[in-house]
């Protein structure tokens, strides 16, 4: 699982609200190598929310991120390199997701995350 | 398969039936699965003019369809999928492994847990549900989350193969990104114009890409469009 996913991903149990979102980010960062295009990465940056991805990072330790994106991020070529590295080209194998709010754990397996509820939970 | 010109071959899945983790576990593509890669490589052009961030997959089964459709578009764009059977997103995972695509696959149900963050981002999603029509306790059965027959919620669509499809169709309003587009399997017994009826309402315009009449089963291929406005 990249981390971009995680930036798409809350808790959907029942009865669970504020706080559901983000999931906090356990596992080890595996990191890859994939081909930089910055029309995406510009693309991808509009669709992100900046919150989450700090801590995301500050989870699973990452410590590239800069503090706050820079003016005109969507042209800052180094910046989107930066994110592309952290979004595209981190994975996390094993690991989990957990909610802050209601406390449940989706387990990370193989980079999949398990989300299923219980007949309960729904 | 047979096509003219710069033919996108179809992915490697040999081991969805040969490799023990994934055999008998797994919808092991078929004449739905081929459609529906014909259909997305008749639409090439249109894809790659569409240029998306994000393409996603729902109920992937063993990745076929969204590694093909990466194949088309190549990096440009990220590919995520959901299937509600654990083992076939790991089989999902190993065809985009062995096609050298990148692919993150999330076991859930349809999009839970996903909407809303991907509201209004996704570009091309694509699903190829249970379509075939079952009675309402066989398609409530293949879903039990605890001692149920993954295959069969490959397939099981409950009363006019549709329980599947109409609990994701009021969301796809609010996932489609403006200029994004849905393209989704039928058959005649899932009443495709009272499908396209519903999403007109919402806004979206239909059309067949491809159609096959197979083994008694009368595949189309869909794709919805949100309304423009006209111009001029």
């Amino acid at each position: 699982m990249r981390i971009l996913s995680h930036n798409m991903l809350m808790c959907n149990v029942k009865g669970c609200g504020a706080g559901n979102f983000p999931l906090r980010l356990a596992g080890t960062p595996v990191q890859n190598e994939s081909e930089f295009n910055q029309e995406f990465m510009s693309h991808m940056y509009s669709k992100l929310d900046w919150p989450a991805l700090k801590q995301a990072c500050g989870d699973v330790g990452i410590t590239t991120l800069p503090e706050e994106p820079p003016a005109n991020p969507e042209g800052n070529q180094e910046f989107l390199k930066t994110l592309h590295d952290i979004i595209i080209d981190t994975h996390i194998q094993q690991g989990s997701l957990t909610c802050n709010n209601c406390k449940r754990v989706y387990p990370i397996n193989n980079g999949i995350p398990n989300m299923l509820l219980n007949e309960n939970e729904v | 398969r047979m096509k003219e010109g710069e033919h996108i071959p179809t992915p490697d899945i040999s081991h969805i039936t040969c490799d023990p983790r994934f055999k008998d576990q797994v919808y092991d593509p078929s004449e739905d699965t081929f459609l529906f890669l014909d259909a997305l490589e008749l639409q090439k052009d249109f894809l790659k003019q569409l240029n998306p961030s994000l393409c996603l997959e729902i109920g992937c089964g063993s990745g076929c369809v969204i590694t093909f459709l990466a194949s088309i578009l190549g990096s440009s764009s990220y590919y995520m999928a959901t299937d509600i059977n654990n083992v076939a997103a790991n089989a999902a995972l190993e065809t985009a492994r062995r096609n050298k695509i990148s692919l993150d696959v999330i076991n859930t149900d349809l999009l839970k847990h996903l909407i809303p963050r991907i509201n209004k981002k996704v570009d091309v999603l694509l699903f190829n549900p249970p379509y075939v029509p079952t009675s309402e306790e066989e398609y409530l059965d293949s879903i039990k989350v605890e001692g149920n027959d993954m295959l069969s919620a490959a397939w099981a669509g409950g009363i006019d193969g549709r329980q599947v499809l109409d609990r994701l169709l009021p969301f796809i309003k609010e996932v489609i990104s403006d200029n994004g587009c849905f393209y989704l399997v039928v058959v005649e017994e899932n009443k495709p114009k009272e499908i396209a009826r519903i999403l007109l309402k919402d806004g979206f315009t239909g059309q067949i890409v491809k159609k096959r009449t197979a083994r008694n089963e009368t595949l189309s291929i869909l794709r919805f469009d949100r309304k423009k406005a006209s111009s001029g």
